[in-house]
């Protein structure tokens, strides 16, 4: 096998050949970090590459498993963490030049299980400053921009862009992000990855930078559900290190994976499709749907009408809680940060209080509607972009009919699942004719991550689009 | 509908001292611009009569237009008497019922 195939190989496919002793440790991470070596100067994946950590690391492991101590699936795995999320003794930089000097006197609450989980992280990807905004629309951001593999011209999504480039390029394994308002499904499905957004409380946010309490969640990029599964295995779980941790029991999620999804019920809602949609993504749900269906599964027409009102909501939101957690940021050091950061933040300082409690009364509503209508159903589906990637520097888009601006189109369909906090999985469905990623999400009921990799996982095993790799 | 948020200079530096901004920074003509833009947005107003692409603040007139679409007003929902949200987050004992 060439280095190029094992850095292509999955968490599962690797674990099982290291099991075997068909393929050590080292060789896995020297492989990955010599394709990050040749690959990132193109892509600009990452903003710090731990080399001299990761083969140590891997040193440790290979031994390890040697003498018997096999940890799981993850052990010996290259993983790459958003450059928000503490890591003890590296660069946290969370995307601005401001903390280029910033070392991490702890690791993160993800990083700690991923580690006694066995993986072996490689370095901390790029991302938008302070993981506000999904797009690279704004000129160059403090650490440059993030490029799609499938054409480095177009941007890999955001604000998670380093970590969908290196996932899907084969610089990672898989990787973790950060999604406020889409931002660890918006570059998984521009880049043809997996990307899962679990459940509000689910997975621990100790030790990440963050941008906006009540929406912020972190998740898994992956190149397939098992992976998915396997990285939820590690790091979901009860943290009283982060006040919004649910105390809740994880199950095993691979146990999910069972190929059969005979009789689930999958709602389409209507006013996900009176939104501004390219034509390309439309058809390539449409197939997805008839592939659903042929598994046995239903998909019926629904209704969610408080959806629309769901931009309004997260924007409100978001503008005031980014504005409360990074006020002092934005006072003092306000002129070294990035334009178009400092504008957000300090706008939200701006923003009426009745304005923040009316968007969390009418959140309120959102929730319980969602709530009613996951009683009718099992899953929610749309696609998860409603385009293919942008182009960078790109500012308004032609959405369908529609001309729109490119944060608002990639958005579209994301906030709604951070607002109820369900959990939500982007599954690679197709290709555009420009032979860029489309995506299909599929939210599920709070806790109820299972149902979500299950479908996922039975489309994804009936379909090939997740085996293709760009032409790097 | 064409309301219009009456926000002025001395409302928005009023509240800038108030938060802490260094008023005297000329950075904010810029943000006065963007926050005159973005409000009325929030609250589902056209702000086309406010500005237009063609002044000298159309930069940040673009870059507000992207960042928030035409948005559908709060005012329109009735919250009377509806709770802040509190995202779903069952305890253990909810969970095994």
């Amino acid at each position: 096998m060439n280095s190029t195939d094992l850095c292509y190989l999955t968490a599962g496919q690797l674990s099982r050949l290291i099991q075997q002793k068909e393929v050590s440790p080292i060789e896995i991470i020297e492989a990955h970090l010599e394709r990050i070596s040749a690959l990132d100067p193109k892509l600009n994946s990452f903003i710090t590459v731990l080399s001299d950590q990761a083969i140590d690391a891997a040193r440790n492991a290979e031994e390890e498993i040697q003498r018997g101590k096999y940890r799981g699936a993850l052990h010996g795995i290259p993983v790459g963490l958003k450059d928000l999320f503490a890591v003890k003794g590296v660069r946290n930089s969370s995307g601005c030049k401001l903390f280029d000097t910033h070392v991490a006197d702890r690791d993160c609450a993800i990083a700690t299980r991923l580690r006694n989980a066995g993986a072996i992280i490689v370095g901390k990807t790029n991302t938008n400053p302070l993981a506000y905004g999904p797009t690279s629309d704004t000129g160059e951001y403090d650490y440059g921009h993030m490029r799609n593999p499938w054409n480095p011209d177009f941007i890999s999504g955001g604000s998670s862009g380093g970590s969908g480039s290196a996932a899907a390029a084969g610089q990672c394994t898989l990787t973790i992000g950060s999604d406020t308002g889409g931002s660890v499904r918006i570059p998984s499905a521009l880049c043809g990855l997996v990307g899962l957004k679990p459940t509000y409380g689910r997975v621990s946010r100790y030790g990440f930078t963050p941008l906006s309490w009540s929406l912020d969640h972190a998740g898994p990029l992956t190149r397939s559900t098992e992976d998915c599964a396997l990285v939820m295995n590690a790091i979901a779980g009860y943290d009283p290190k982060d006040p919004a941790s649910a105390d809740v029991q994880v199950p095993d999620y691979t146990k999910a994976l069972t190929g059969d999804i005979r009789g689930v019920q999958i709602g389409l809602p209507k006013e996900y499709l009176e939104v501004p949609l390219d034509s390309q993504i439309y058809q390539s749900i449409q197939e997805a749907i008839s592939v659903l269906s042929d598994l046995g599964a239903t998909i019926t027409e629904v209704s969610l009408p408080l959806y629309t009102y769901c931009e309004t909501i997260s924007g409100i939101i978001l503008m005031a809680e980014a504005a409360a957690c990074h006020k002092d940021l934005a006072r003092i050091n306000g002129a070294k940060l990035h334009w178009p950061l400092r504008l957000r933040l300090e706008s939200g300082l701006f923003l009426p209080a009745v304005d923040y409690i009316q968007a969390q009364q009418a959140r309120t509503l959102f929730t319980h509607q969602s709530l009613d209508l996951l009683k009718e159903v099992d899953l929610l589906l749309s696609p998860t972009v409603p385009i293919t990637a942008s182009l960078i520097g790109e500012i308004d888009l032609q959405v369908g009919a529609t001309k729109m601006g490119v944060i608002a189109a990639h958005t579209q369909y994301n906030a709604a699942y951070n607002l109820n906090g369900f959990p939500a999985i982007t599954v690679p469905c197709g290709f555009s004719k420009q032979g860029l990623p489309i995506g299909l999400q599929l939210a599920g009921r709070p806790f109820d991550e299972s149902r979500v990799l299950q479908v996922a996982h039975a489309y994804e095993q009936t379909t090939d689009w997740h085996n293709r790799r760009p032409s790097m | 509908m064409s309301k219009e948020l009456r926000f002025s200079k001395e409302t928005f530096f009023y509240l800038a001292e108030r938060a802490g901004l260094d008023i005297e920074n000329p950075h904010m003509e810029e943000l006065y611009t963007y926050v005159k833009i973005i409000l009325p947005r929030l609250k589902g107003f056209d702000e086309s009569n406010i500005f237009n692409e063609n002044t000298d603040d159309g930069r940040f007139y673009a870059y507000a237009k992207r960042i928030l679409p035409k948005l559908k007003p709060l005012d329109e929902l009735d919250l009377d008497g509806v709770e802040l949200a509190v995202t779903f987050k069952p305890s253990r004992s909810q969970e095994d019922e």
